[in-house]
């Protein structure tokens, strides 16, 4: 059978469609309430439903207990001439029983508020472009009074517009933006503009708004821990919890900066809301958790931070919550004034816009719920009237374990404008003084906005040698303090005891001190408050940290420093007003990071008298390469030239000289000199002289380039397409007559590339001569038909010249695939491909098809044996998707494709790859002014240059000089056809196993320390493995590990690694082991199944399994204990 | 009291202050013009609050003049606030598209007060793109265009001391836009002039509280050469329809969700696009209230 069932689905006749999407969950809350599973020692009981209480969006509690929700029935869109009538309501509950008694509209006429923060005797709200204050001040409980605070927040995409508000123990206000959102806010301190996702700090009491971190798809989460740290959850990318120190950039479409941070859990599903439970409540093992909910899953998760570096370490923990309620769609989580903690449910078959029309009949707009979790058997906590007692009074509930009984503590104390509030807080320091009461107290001088630096100090720093001092969250947060003051006032707001500024040497020696803070986190933070001043002395002193262990986070940090304060510092290097003295290491990271044409004399003075440090050198002219001007450009091939120069740095000099003349257009005035280097003995140096020769267009190298193309190998190929470039007929001519003696298929493929440079329309009949005697598609007619794919006229050209031809079946479909992908106007090389390979057509399903092939999906799809297809080579499925923590990354994460992705969609997405396009991954398509064109993802873009990601992976840099035409294309760089091969049956399957991902059951990714990531050997050498991903339930597929002799017998063979933190016990599990022989670094194991304790070094750990031939079980192994995680 | 005897006393007013007033007005509005206000936070804001506009409107009364607020907060010349995933050029281009499609006949331009924060060194740039977009309106609309100077700024050093010299600042950029006004022969309203000696509640120094828009008012009037004797208070519901109109028109020129209904995502959800010109004989039914307003009945 030829693929043609797509034909026979189109014959179908199909009577009665049975829509799964119809069926509509029940809404009644205790069959809802009926589906939680919960993890052991909770119970849940409903909070308040419908009609107290509908489509919560953000939910906070104010100082008096009281819930405020922010709720939207017009998310997702407004309709013409309908009324702004979302509202803020707030809920109580009076006789403390746990459930909501009363329910008030405070506020209807709003247009999908997305954030509710209750403060300052009124409740700021994110309402569309506008961040809103707004008051009741006659005490009826309505708001009487409403300000527009910022105006100017974008609204391209209404689950992305500013949300997540709430305030920090230090008394500013942040909220999040989402990717798609571009910002321009007027100050009094001028404009602001965010452009793409992050993070806001706003200062009520100043006006002042700044970007406090940078990226993320959909910022959802935000929480700032008992030390003021805060983490983060994506609701869009699945990086689980993220660390999110001021000036931290996540990803983001494009990206923001050239570099990007990770989050801590990658592979997790999307979240939204974030808590930590702290407070009373919750019994000891609990404390700390982080709560987020994984809305599209049906879930709460749950994560354990520890300690890692500068920054920390998450671990998933068994779920918190789950259900098979298609409309749980638990948005926020917070702790409540009695310890327990609390879900909003935004109750909903559907989420957010992208996949399912704005005027879905199935979208909710009615229901919602707020659900209670507490601990059996537990007190509850309790929350006093603050406004009753003293200020001393006041001041003791800084010490109590409930994060909001602190936070209202200095809310209350900033209302109360106390006069030499600074004493007050001494005097209650000098009868407590552990390090969290200090830090509350400085958190409340900063609320109260009297946090001066001799104070701040006194108590945060100067007493470090003291014992209650020696706590490293204490000063990193205190460092957080001072870095506000200069953000606030610059360095003159650093004052001494007396009220003047300090000097510049004591501000500098303060600096000093905390970036040789013993603790890498105070270090991180000494490195945030350094790029904050932003003088280039700063720059100077902040690479002091690379005196000490680095890590990414501080690398990170210091590298933005450096990038971005490169117009300032980089001119004072050259006057010489910082010189770095003895920190070589610090100029030369900063150098690298300078995002300055001007950084190049410099760096080449490095390279030219640092001559021992080789790969020094080489990175350096990597560097080089991308900004070396006309003036200096001589001085690189001077290097190349130089016989006692190190052989590699010749040939990295060489490859400066190419990037120079392709990004910018810059060459040697002296570039005759490069003739004796073309037949240079060291291949490399060799290779790269033959490109600059075709590239600078030396007609002098002609005769020593044919010589050199005439042969075989990278020489051969390099002059070929140099000769290309020189042009003429002479060239043609040339390349004609090698062309026709050439035996190899690899040397006839480089020939025709050289051809197909110098004259596309001429080159084709032999190209196509070529192809068409292909008999299976390669690596060589990959190259060729991207040779015309990469050219506005190819498409076309490559069209006609199949006229009349036969494509073997399989080159036709490589092809097509590559076509489908690139963009632009292909249907007429569709065609001609399609017809040329004896392909048949796909065709979209009506209604009636998509509806029979749904109902197959229910009753017969296997999800198992989709499992299998899912894997097979040819679908290239697991080449550009992972499912959870491993796989590639090219395309969406199919985690939880099977929760948040209706059947339909799925079945689109695999037929139709262009038809739904998942955020974040359409197809640029930039045309340059050379005629060439590019597709892939747009991974960053600034005014210099473009980062395009294809579709295998590979970056491209493109300079802006050279392009013409930049424009997204609404084209998946998933090929379309892949699934063409497949039987109905095979589709059936495959669409089952996906819609299954993310749903309770066996093909949920339990992300708890099991090894995905495995090397399997195919020889006995041990020496060229290849990887296998484990399946979703994270067995072995055995199966697929290939049997090789080795020790004598015939056995399968498969490492993976792991790294362990600290010295010390490491827990592995492993189930079905028994038949197996388990090793670590060479040693053999015990027990082959269940739970073993092994002692280790801290450091990269293999853990081998080898199996009999014979034996066909599937073994599952997993980390348990926290000291140890899989390395991807 | 009736319409009549309203608009009766608003002719007598307006006739009187046409007699006292010595310059020729910036602006003389004709018949069934089509304006727009265009420029940052400061015009954007009055969407919300109405205060401006039914001050125009009122007095321009009977002129049935369509009103278009075109503000987007944090905006410049160079249209930095317009463009959304692209360079400023691209909101440079969705102003061009906006404006051909309005077909305003008058433009009251109201910038400089995010450039001000740039100081001296950054108002030649400020006047060059001025210039631009003063060519880029010539062609896309050819609108009479009247350019208004900044807003001043609270003048309370002790609580906004960012904003201690920033009038000073204001007065340089009016003073620019004066000069730049009068070497293209455009009318020139000088709001800052009105503004500089007063003070102003202010939100948090630059904006401005919903009693300073309605102190503003008639000042902003003032500055183009009309009159406005009567008070608003006359039009109890005019400023609330006034209101609705312009949210109408903010759904409809700046909707939200705009990466599925005209961006990247249409392939996904640019059906629903097809709802946007709905808003359009919505927008013209409330300015027919507001017209009706003035006519006898």
């Amino acid at each position: 059978m030829k693929r043609s069932f797509f034909l026979i689905l189109l014959l179908c006749s199909i009577a009665n469609a049975q829509r799964g999407l119809k069926e509509i969950p029940s809404t009644n809350p205790d069959e809802q309430m009926s589906t939680f599973q919960l993890a052991e020692g909770l119970q849940v009981n409903l909070f308040a439903s419908e009609p107290m209480v509908r489509k919560p969006i953000q939910m906070a509690w104010d100082e008096r207990g009281r819930l405020w929700v922010a709720s939207s029935a017009i998310y997702p869109h407004i309709k013409p001439g309908q009324t702004q009538s979302d509202q803020i309501l707030i809920l109580e509950d009076t006789d403390r029983d746990g459930k909501a008694d009363k329910s008030t509209v405070f506020y209807e006429g709003l247009l999908i508020p997305t954030g509710i923060w209750p403060q300052d005797g009124g409740v700021y709200v994110c309402n569309s472009t506008e961040l809103l204050f707004m008051q009741d001040t006659n005490g009826d409980g309505k708001a009487d009074q409403s300000k527009v605070l910022l105006s100017g927040f974008g609204t391209e995409d209404t689950h992305h517009i500013i949300h997540t508000i709430k305030g920090g123990p230090d008394g500013n206000i942040y909220f999040n933006q989402s990717v798609y959102i571009h910002s321009h806010v007027e100050t009094p301190f001028g404009v602001r503009r965010l452009n793409g996702s992050g993070i806001w700090q706003y200062q009520p009491r100043t006006g002042r708004l700044e970007v406090f971190t940078m990226g993320q798809i959909n910022p959802w989460g935000h929480i700032f821990d008992d030390w003021g740290q805060s983490f983060t959850t994506d609701g869009a990318h699945g990086d689980g919890i993220n660390y999110a120190f001021p000036g931290a950039t996540f990803r983001c479409l494009p990206n923001q900066l050239p570099r990007i941070l990770k989050g801590l859990n990658p592979g997790q599903p999307k979240h939204c809301g974030l808590t930590q439970i702290t407070g009373s409540h919750f019994t000891k093992e609990w404390q700390g958790q982080l709560i987020t909910c994984d809305f599209r899953g049906h879930r709460v998760n749950r994560f354990a931070l520890s300690e890692d570096g500068s920054g920390y370490r998450s671990q998933q923990l068994s779920d918190l919550i789950s259900s098979k309620h298609g409309s749980f769609r638990p948005v926020d989580v917070n702790i409540g004034p009695d310890g327990a903690l609390y879900l909003a449910d935004w109750f909903n078959p559907i989420i957010q816009h992208g996949e399912v029309d704005f005027r879905d009949s199935r979208r909710d707009q009615e229901h919602g719920r707020i659900w209670r979790v507490s601990q059996k058997n537990r007190p509850l906590s309790t929350q006093s009237d603050l406004t009753k007692l003293s200020d001393n009074d006041v001041l003791e509930n800084l010490k109590s374990p409930d994060q909001s009984v602190r936070y209202w503590a200095k809310q209350e104390i900033k209302s109360r404008k106390i006069p030499n509030l600074a004493a007050l807080l001494t005097e209650f320091l000098k009868k407590n003084n552990n390090s969290s009461v200090i830090i509350e107290a400085i958190w409340t001088a900063q609320t109260a906005g009297v946090a001066a630096l001799p104070w701040v100090l006194e108590h945060g720093w100067l007493n470090g040698k003291s014992d209650r001092m020696d706590h490293p969250q204490t000063r990193a947060a205190m460092v957080r303090v001072v870095r506000q003051l200069i953000v606030d006032g610059g360095l003159t707001n650093l004052t001494n005891s007396k009220g003047q500024a300090l000097t510049q040497e004591a501000s500098e020696y303060m600096f000093q001190q905390f970036c040789a803070d013993a603790h890498p986190r105070v270090r991180l933070e000494a490195v945030n408050l350094l790029r904050a001043w932003g003088s280039p002395r700063a720059i100077e002193i902040a690479t002091e940290v690379l005196k000490q262990p680095m890590d990414d986070n501080i690398d990170f940090a210091l590298w933005r420093g450096c990038y971005e304060l490169s117009s300032s510092w980089l001119p004072a290097l050259q006057r010489g007003e910082i010189s770095f003295a003895d920190n070589s290491q610090g100029l030369l990271f900063a150098l690298k990071a300078a995002n300055q044409p001007d950084a190049s004399g410099l760096l080449l003075d490095i390279v030219e008298k640092n001559k021992s440090n080789e790969m020094q050198r080489i990175e350096l002219l990597k560097i080089i390469g991308t900004t070396v001007d006309q003036a200096k450009i001589n001085r690189v091939l001077a290097l190349a030239n130089n016989s006692n120069t190190q052989v590699k740095v010749r040939a990295a000099a060489l490859q400066a000289l190419i990037v120079a003349e392709q990004q910018r257009q810059v060459r040697p005035s002296d570039s005759k000199s490069l003739m004796p280097l073309l037949g240079d003995a060291d291949v490399p140096v060799s290779v790269a002289a033959i490109q600059l020769a075709g590239l600078w267009k030396i007609e002098e190298a002609r005769a020593l380039l044919e010589g050199t193309a005439s042969g075989t190998g990278a020489q051969a190929t390099a002059a070929q397409l140099s000769i290309a470039q020189l042009g003429g007929d002479t060239a043609l001519a040339f390349l004609q007559k090698i062309l026709s003696s050439a035996k190899e298929p690899a040397n006839q493929v480089s020939i025709l590339s050289a051809l197909m440079q110098l004259d596309l329309a001429k080159a084709s009949p032999a190209v196509v001569q070529f192809l068409t005697a292909q008999t299976n598609a390669s690596n060589s007619t990959a190259s060729l038909i991207d040779g015309y794919l990469s050219r506005k006229d190819g498409p076309a050209l490559l069209a006609s010249a199949l006229q009349g031809k036969n494509l073997n079946a399989e080159v036709a479909t490589q092809a097509l695939q590559k076509t489908s992908a690139s963009g632009g106007d292909t249907k007429a090389l569709m065609d001609s491909l399609t017809k040329a390979g004896g392909l048949t057509t796909i065709s979209e399903l009506d209604a009636a098809q998509m509806a029979q092939l749904m109902e197959e999906v229910k009753q017969r799809g296997d999800a198992t044996r989709g499992e299998s297809i899912y894997r097979r080579m040819e679908l290239q499925c697991m080449t550009c998707h992972a499912i959870g923590p491993v796989g590639g990354q090219m395309g969406p994460n199919l985690l939880s494709i099977g929760s948040s992705a209706p059947v339909d969609y799925i079945i689109d997405s695999l037929l139709l790859p262009s038809k739904k396009i998942k955020e974040g991954y359409a197809t640029a398509m930039i045309q340059m002014k050379d005629g060439a064109s590019h597709t892939g993802f747009l991974t960053r873009e600034d005014d210099k240059e473009i980062l395009l990601t294809d579709a295998v992976g590979n970056a491209r840099t493109l300079p802006k000089a050279g392009v013409s035409k930049k424009e997204i294309i609404p084209v998946s760089l998933m090929p379309a056809g892949l699934t063409q091969s497949l039987r109905r049956d095979e589709l059936t399957d495959l669409v089952r196993f996906l819609s299954e991902l993310g749903k309770e059951g066996d093909f949920k990714v339990q992300e708890d320390g099991t090894l995905r990531q495995w090397w399997v050997h195919r020889d006995a050498s041990l020496k060229a493995p290849t990887a296998l991903i484990a399946l979703v339930s994270g067995k072995i597929p055995t199966s697929e590990i290939p049997v090789i002799e080795w020790q004598g017998k015939r056995t399968r063979v498969a490492d993976t690694t792991f790294e362990v933190i600290n010295d010390g016990e490491v827990i592995v599990e492993i189930t079905d082991g028994t038949e197996a022989r388990w090793e670590i670094d060479g040693k053999e194991v015990f027990p082959k199944q269940g739970s073993m304790s092994v002692s280790l070094k801290k450091g990269n750990h293999v853990l081998r399994l080898s199996l009999a031939e014979a034996s066909k079980v599937n073994p599952r192994v997993r980390i348990s204990s926290s000291n140890a995680k899989p390395i991807r | 009291m009736s319409n009549i005897v309203m608009l009766m006393r608003m002719i007598f007013f307006l006739g009187l202050a046409t007699l006292l007033s010595k310059a020729a007005p910036v602006w003389t509005p004709t018949q069934d013009e089509t304006v727009v206000l265009l420029g940052d936070t400061f015009f954007e804001r009055d969407y919300r609050q109405g205060h401006l506009e039914t001050a125009l409107t009122i007095a321009t009364a009977g002129k049935s003049i369509r009103f278009r607020n075109l503000g987007w907060s944090g905006d410049t010349p160079r249209c930095e606030s317009r463009s959304y995933f692209g360079p400023p050029a691209e909101g440079f281009d969705r102003l061009r598209k906006q404006l051909a499609e309005i077909k305003p006949t008058t433009i009251i331009a109201c910038y400089g007060a995010v450039d001000a924060f740039e100081g001296k060194a950054g108002l030649e740039s400020f006047l060059a793109s001025y210039k631009t977009l003063l060519q880029m309106i010539q062609s896309s609309c050819g609108a009479k265009v009247i350019l208004m100077s900044p807003p001043a700024v609270s003048r309370d050093a002790k609580r906004y001391p960012a904003l201690a010299d920033h009038n000073a600042e204001r007065e340089r950029y009016s003073a620019a836009i004066a000069q730049l006004a009068s070497s293209l022969s455009l009318g020139f309203a000088d709001l800052f002039a009105q503004m500089k000696d007063k003070n102003w509640a202010t939100i948090n120094g630059v904006t401005f509280t919903d009693q300073d828009y309605a102190t503003i008012a008639p000042l902003l009037v003032q500055s183009l050469g009309l009159t406005s004797k009567v008070p608003p208070q006359q039009f109890p519901s005019l400023r609330e329809t006034i209101i609705v109109k312009n949210h109408l028109f903010f759904q409809r020129w700046r909707p939200q969700n705009e990466i599925y209904l005209f961006g990247s995502r249409k392939h996904e959800q640019g059906r629903n696009g097809a709802e946007i010109p709905q808003f359009d004989p919505l927008i013209a039914q409330k300015e027919q209230q507001i017209f009706a307003t003035f006519s006898t009945k």
